[in-house]
């Protein structure tokens, strides 16, 4: 039972110190001064690495070793380069896209002259048919005058 | 190395804790002595490189019907692998297998070469190009598109500029009035962060330098953090949950210093976006050329991006814009339950019908 009330007192107490706290922080947070402070921390720290990392440049530079200087900018040509071969892979994306659409643009146009070559010829047989059989009306009305008596004017 | 998790769960199973702070003790032992769990374990293809950059690519199961890529744009100071972070709540995972041919970009660590890139760069030549490729890859001539915190303000200012691959924008808790960014903007106003001074020697943003900030988002969270950590250190699953969540705390990504420079004292200190007078590349962002159909997600706990920073998105565009207000804070839509149950369903309705 003591156990357990003291587990809830301290429970309580927990509680009390978080809703505490959090006010505080809220208050502290709102603060001008707390937030100008915590930049300058930011730059403070900052600034503190800068002087570190001169102090390794300058050592390296009297060994004759390469800086991160250096380095960096070795990794930055490498960057550059990266860049224009990606500029020049996307233009040549660019031709293939092109070349592809002309491709299907030249399939469709042999395509559609396939097709109106067959269409014409189609045409030409349709009107091949209707000479033929003008022909044969011809033909035939040439024959009919045996059968028919003739008309016109007389011989002699 | 020495295990001492086998000493530590003998320990926490055979000594009941006493009070709230010997839970909190012994969760900050756990915290301090038990390894992180892997991360961004999903199977995946890379797809594009470029520098630090890359593009991964979940593929949805075999016979699925053929569909627009849906592309994932992370904030560029955590590692991509937070939307991958555990197999049951994986936001890339979950979309691939709802059939969305998805795909996240991996900014990579930048190191001090690419200390001069600037947001033209990272929207123009990182960004815009990696969409081009997705499309590519996909055979698809546009793109649905999802930006979470600072991916989600980078997302909208692309579709601004380069509209031509969107199909559908979602912006997760993406910062676009930053004046109403909360603590985050009290910490990185004019007069208080010094963007110039805070670059470290190589020309970046160091994390040193923004870890303090999100420590101060909740500094009482800080030590009662623990309290979850204890209670979860009965049960191995939970205490994995935990901790890889801890990863994405812990994990911070340096931003290059042209980039950082350009974006906190446009955004955070002069808060151009809304006025559209933020130039980007000689070009200014105007986001009623965002015309393709916009979802605009805001997450009410959220402390990173209030809300309030987050909503007038969807009044700026000049296409159609919906808003949905998630009941969660900034990582919970993600990763917490909620991911699973409902957020990820929501966005798989909206990119299948273009609306949640």
């Amino acid at each position: 039972m003591a156990r357990s009330d003291g587990s809830q007192m301290a429970t309580e107490m927990y509680e009390a110190w978080e809703k505490s706290m959090t006010t505080w922080w809220d208050q502290v947070l709102e603060s001008p001064a707390f937030l100008k402070s915590m930049g300058s921390g930011v730059t403070q720290q900052v600034q503190g690495r800068r002087a570190y990392e001169d102090a390794v440049d300058t050592t390296l530079e009297k060994f004759h070793l390469p800086t991160r200087a250096d380095l960096t900018r070795v990794a930055r040509i490498t960057s550059l380069l990266e860049d224009r071969l990606l500029s020049l892979e996307d233009r040549l994306l660019a031709l293939e896209d092109r070349l592809v659409a002309s491709e299907k643009a030249t399939l469709q146009a042999r395509i559609d002259a396939g097709e109106a070559r067959l269409a014409a010829e189609d045409r030409l047989a349709a009107i091949e048919d209707r000479l033929i059989a003008i022909a044969e009306k011809l033909g035939s009305t040439l024959e009919e005058p045996t059968a028919r008596p003739r008309r016109g004017r007389k011989e002699g | 190395m020495i295990d001492v998790w086998p000493v530590t769960e003998a320990w926490l199973r055979a000594v009941p804790p006493v009070d709230p702070w010997d839970r909190i003790r012994r969760g900050a032992f756990v915290h301090a002595t038990t390894p992180r769990p892997p991360i961004g374990v999903t199977p995946h293809e890379v797809v594009h490189t470029h520098d630090k950059l890359t593009v991964r690519y979940y593929a949805p199961p075999a016979g699925s019907a053929r569909r627009p890529p849906f592309v994932v744009v992370p904030s560029m100071i955590n590692k991509a692998a937070v939307l991958d972070l555990e197999a049951d709540r994986s936001l890339v995972a979950a979309m691939a297998r709802f059939g969305h041919p998805t795909y996240l970009i991996d900014w990579g660590v930048p190191a001090a070469e690419d200390a001069g890139e600037d947001v033209a760069y990272v929207l123009h030549d990182l960004l815009h190009r990696s969409i081009e490729r997705i499309c590519r890859h996909a055979r698809a001539p546009k793109a649905h598109v999802l930006g979470y915190c600072m991916g989600g303000t980078l997302a909208v200012m692309l579709a601004a500029l380069r509209p031509e691959r969107f199909l559908s924008l979602a912006a997760l808790a993406a910062p676009i009035r930053f004046h109403a960014g909360g603590r985050f903007y009290d910490f990185s106003a004019e007069g208080v962060l010094d963007v110039d001074a805070a670059l470290d020697p190589s020309g970046l943003l160091p994390v040193e330098a923004m870890a303090p900030v999100f420590k101060m988002l909740d500094p009482v969270g800080n030590i009662t953090k623990f309290l979850a950590v204890e209670r979860a250190a009965q049960d191995p699953r939970a205490l994995a949950r935990v901790l890889a969540r801890e990863r994405w705390l812990e994990e911070n990504v340096p931003l290059q210093g042209a980039f950082a420079r350009e974006f906190i004292r446009y955004g955070y200190q002069q808060d151009r976006l809304l006025a559209g007078t933020w130039p980007v590349g000689g070009e200014r962002v105007r986001l009623e050329r965002v015309t393709c159909p916009t979802l605009v997600l805001v997450c009410q706990g959220d402390r990173i991006t209030p809300a309030d920073a987050a909503r007038p998105l969807a009044d700026a565009v000049g296409g159609p814009a919906q808003t949905v207000e998630l009941p969660t804070g900034h990582i919970g839509a993600v990763v917490g339950s909620f991911g699973p149950k409902t957020f990820y369903p929501l966005l798989d309705r909206w990119v299948r019908e273009g609306h949640a």
